[in-house]
């Protein structure tokens, strides 16, 4: 009765309302103007770390755009692009979105549009005979310039064939094809054919799905254990095979694959060097002896900022590379023209951003020469994908040269390079996907064709 | 430019808000509102405006000529003249590529396909416009003397580019002498954060869900997931366009415009007649008001209206055979239900209803998005396990908990539930207080996170815009 009476007659309770909603249009108004006036004054950033790219720039005015409604496209196109703060933001509404739904035990799932086709029993089928060249290898002409204008670019993270989640691991979903496996093994088997003077090197990289997949996919897809043994048996005898699968696996359970970026962890890489070390009879690198081991928290790697897995935001990571204690001086070649761009002295590690895997050797972007001290008359030509690119550090403790060459991009002629810079051996490090899947072609153009 | 769009929030409304505040005289008002509609609209491509100004002109004339002698010869010939023309240019632009491709399909039949780009909104201004000539015709309402006025109709940026349709008789006070006031503030940005909340945190990310499933070959697709794509997909149809039609209302009402709602709560139907009256009201009511008892069907006038309703509504959402058989196929079931009549719908279970009309509204939509009806075959074969793909797979349920959320909070917010707190909270001033002031800084909250939640993601145009 009391609380009845209490209360505000209709004009009162209007009047109550409507002093509340005037606050909240002026607070309404606040926040476009201020948005309106910020958005205008403060400064918009030009190039994104997160998405390796230029940001789009201010157009120029000119009739014939306007005319054609280009200059407002641009015009806006440029205004949402660079608005200030926008990594930040983006991170901030990643993590929001994040929540937008549960992991079923623990595992995220994207699989793009149809569900991978799950890979039905390819024959083994033969491998061709390596056939030689009329000339040899001292015949050919020195290297040229590579004629590609292709640059390393985020492509390759495009080819989203499925990604999942588990326990905060991110991971390709693998599979492979024999007659792709058939293509890199018979370049590789060609090369030590033509060039047998060579010590030939295979490392087959493990996907971090090969160790880390759900209980309920594993075994669903292509095998990676069956696949690596697939490719040692049609390897030749005197190519040298790094066993980098049954390496790991030892030591799954420490961080050899980062969680949120597709590579391998530079732990990963050092314990598949050690490896090939000990099968070299190299100086065998130790990390607490040789290298300096240093660490960033925080880490989202390519899952998180090109596969747009977004719930990865909630999960950084710790990053941990090794820099050398030894002295070692680079020089990096553009794969354009083949001249020297940058050169450095006993610093291998750069771009202290993310995705931090690129940090070694400005990442795919070079083609890099590194010298050593380690005077053991070895020298090295490390033909490789993105996984190959963290070799080098450890490399250098037991190789007088290292030659980081990506395949992708690399147009001149292999075994005249080879040749040409005198190495004593050809590492060729890539992941499974490349040696069983459509890169392998780049090897078979590279030492076969 | 559409709404959901940093540049349009920051930059477009703002300048357009603090230019016309701080012009106090009606006239200046319409101008200026006049000049940033066709900004708005010249915005991607400025030639169109030109089309914009020349239908205007024209229109304005047979308007005037109708007015001038409504209901007589001379009046309907204006009429014939205004329908002839602006049917005629939403035939060239939107169908003819359309119909010569149907024609081709008969035997030694080669027509060449011109490629025409349909200038933004057409389907809608010009529908507004055949709703006005029509109303000023039947002396609904008096042919507007002013043209600036008539061009601020046509053009009125909240509504020009994906409707609503609003009609003339529905604004026509306001285009001549409006008051502003705080409530109207309130009452427009409230709909415009609620709208552009639907569309950037909802509607683009079911989409997101929507393609996963949908843009690849479909081959694959178990019975689950079929199922939970079409659940999906439904749902992002209405708030995307919800969404728009939120902001356009808000926006309109910012400047002192009241647009008609064009969605009221349409799932909480339990017959497809009243699915109808509650989606896309402006398109349902113009059909209704203007072409179903168009009198060229004779005794069958029924059917034939019918017909003639669901085909052109279907027709209207694109130049294509799957939107005809989406119209159709609603057509069908209005006139099941008109067979069954009311009071025999409503001695059916309310449950049965229920799951009755969104099973039909759902299979709809699976006609809605397919534009390739092959494709379309290949998804109904998976809905129904026709494929031999199962009724899941092993792993489909993990994809479907990534966004249980998601769909979670748009399923509820299908439902009116809104309105029903409301009708609680009023009650006592004081639980109505504190249910304003939690509603403002939710509403606020709202707009700023899908201000943030933009600048991130890729900018999805609203579906409608394409019609």
């Amino acid at each position: 009765m009391e609380n009845q009476q209490q209360e505000l007659n209709r004009p009162q309770r209007n009047n109550v309302l409507f002093a509340i909603r005037i606050v909240f249009v002026y607070l309404f108004f606040a926040v476009l103007l201020s948005g309106a006036v910020l958005l205008l004054v403060l400064e918009r950033p030009s190039y994104s770390q997160d998405e390796k790219r230029e940001l789009a720039t201010m157009p120029s005015f000119s009739l014939s755009a306007l005319y054609k409604g280009e200059y407002t496209e641009a015009l806006q196109y440029f205004y949402n692009d660079t608005i200030p703060y926008r990594s930040e933001l983006k991170r901030f509404s990643d993590r929001v979105l994040s929540y937008k739904g549960f992991a079923q035990d623990d595992v995220y799932i994207d699989i793009p549009g149809d569900l991978p086709p799950i890979p039905s029993e390819e024959p083994d089928g033969t491998l061709p005979p390596v056939t030689t060249p009329g000339t040899n290898a001292e015949e050919v002409p020195a290297v040229t310039p590579s004629q590609s204008t292709e640059k390393p670019n985020v492509n390759e993270f495009s080819q989203n064939q499925g990604i999942v989640t588990y326990k905060k691991r991110a991971m390709e979903l693998y599979w492979g094809s024999k007659a792709s496996m058939r293509d890199y093994a018979l370049s590789l088997n060609t090369l030590q054919t033509r060039m047998p003077e060579l010590n030939v090197w295979s490392m087959n990289i493990p996907i971090s799905s090969a160790y880390y997949l759900p209980p309920s996919l594993a075994g669903k897809y292509g095998d990676q254990e069956q696949d690596c043994a697939y490719i040692r048996s049609l390897l030749q005898e005197g190519v040298y095979y790094v066993d980098v699968y049954n390496v790991l696996k030892k030591h799954v359970d420490e961080d050899i694959y980062l969680r949120t970026d597709h590579h391998w962890s530079y732990l990963g890489v050092f314990y598949a060097v050690e490896e090939m070390m000990k099968q070299a009879n190299l100086p065998v690198p130790n990390l607490s002896d040789d290298y300096v081991t240093k660490s960033k928290d925080g880490n989202l790697g390519s899952f998180y900022l090109y596969f747009d897995q977004k719930h990865l935001v909630n999960y950084p990571e710790t990053f941990t590379w090794y820099e050398p204690k030894f002295s070692f001086d680079c020089t990096y070649y553009s794969y354009d023209t083949m001249q020297v761009v940058k050169t450095s002295q006993n610093k291998m590690f750069f771009y202290y951003s993310e995705p931090f895997y690129d940090m070694v050797n400005y990442g795919d972007s070079y083609l890099t020469h590194v010298k050593t001290s380690a005077n053991t008359g070895r020298k090295v030509a490390v033909f490789k994908d993105s996984f190959g690119n963290a070799l080098a550090p450890f490399l250098a403790k037991g190789f007088d040269e290292i030659w980081v060459i990506d395949l992708r991009y690399f147009k001149g002629d292999a075994y005249a390079f080879l040749a040409e810079k005198g190495v004593t051996d050809v590492l060729m490090a890539s992941c499974m996907f490349t040696n069983a899947g459509y890169k392998s072609s780049y090897y078979k153009n590279l030492f076969v064709s | 430019m559409n709404f959901s769009n940093l540049f349009f929030l920051y930059a477009f409304l703002p300048a357009t808000l603090l230019l016309y505040y701080l012009i106090p005289n009606i006239h200046y008002r319409n101008a200026v509102l006049i000049f940033v509609s066709l900004i708005f609209y010249a915005w991607g491509n400025p030639t169109m405006v030109l089309l914009l100004l020349l239908v205007c002109i024209v229109n304005y004339f047979l308007g005037r000529g109708i007015g001038a002698a409504p209901g007589m010869k001379k009046g309907k010939l204006f009429l014939s003249v205004g329908l002839v023309l602006n049917i005629g240019l939403l035939f060239v632009y939107k169908y003819l590529a359309f119909f010569l491709e149907t024609v081709n399909l008969l035997p030694k039949v080669s027509l060449p396909i011109p490629n025409i780009i349909m200038p933004l909104g057409l389907s809608f201004f010009t529908f507004r416009i055949i709703s006005y000539l029509l109303d000023v015709y039947w002396e609904k309402v008096s042919a507007e003397r002013s043209f600036p006025v008539f061009l601020l109709f046509v053009s009125l940026f909240p509504c020009t580019v994906a409707g609503p349709i609003v009609r003339y008789q529905t604004i026509f006070k306001c285009l001549h002498s409006r008051k502003h006031s705080r409530e109207d503030l309130w009452y427009g940005f409230m709909r415009l954060s609620v709208g552009l909340g639907k569309k950037v945190i909802l509607a683009d990310q079911l989409y997101m869900v929507t393609e996963h499933y949908f843009s690849g070959s479909l081959q694959n697709l178990s019975v689950a997931e079929a199922w939970f794509a079409l659940l999906v997909y439904t749902m992002y149809v209405y708030f995307d366009f919800s969404g728009y039609s939120d902001m356009a209302i808000g926006i309109a009402r910012l400047f002192g415009f009241r647009f008609e709602e064009n969605f009221r709560y349409p799932f909480v139907c339990t017959t497809i007649s009243e699915f109808w009256q509650r989606w896309h009201i402006s398109l349902g009511s113009f059909f209704r008001d203007y072409l179903l008892y168009v009198p060229i069907f004779g005794k069958m006038r029924i059917y034939g209206g019918l017909f003639l309703v669901w085909f052109s509504t279907g027709l209207w959402h694109g130049a294509s055979w799957n939107y005809v058989i989406w119209g159709l196929y609603f057509g069908l079931f209005i006139l099941l239900e008109t067979k069954i009549g009311k009071k025999k719908m409503k001695k059916i279970p309310v449950f049965i209803r229920h799951i009755y009309t969104k099973f039909v509204i759902a299979l709809g939509f699976g006609i809605f998005y397919f534009t390739d009806l092959s494709r379309m075959g290949v998804f109904f074969k998976c809905l129904f396990g026709l494929d031999g793909n199962g009724l899941i797979h092993e792993f489909s349920s993990v994809y479907m908990m990534n966004h249980l959320i998601l769909v979670l909070i748009s399923l509820l917010c299908i439902f009116p539930w809104v309105p029903f707190f409301k009708k609680k909270l009023e009650r006592h001033t004081a639980t109505i207080a504190v249910g304003e002031c939690v509603c403002g800084i939710l509403l606020l909250a709202l707009f700023i996170l899908s201000s943030i939640i933009l600048v991130s993601s890729t900018n999805q145009p609203f579906l409608y815009t394409q019609f």
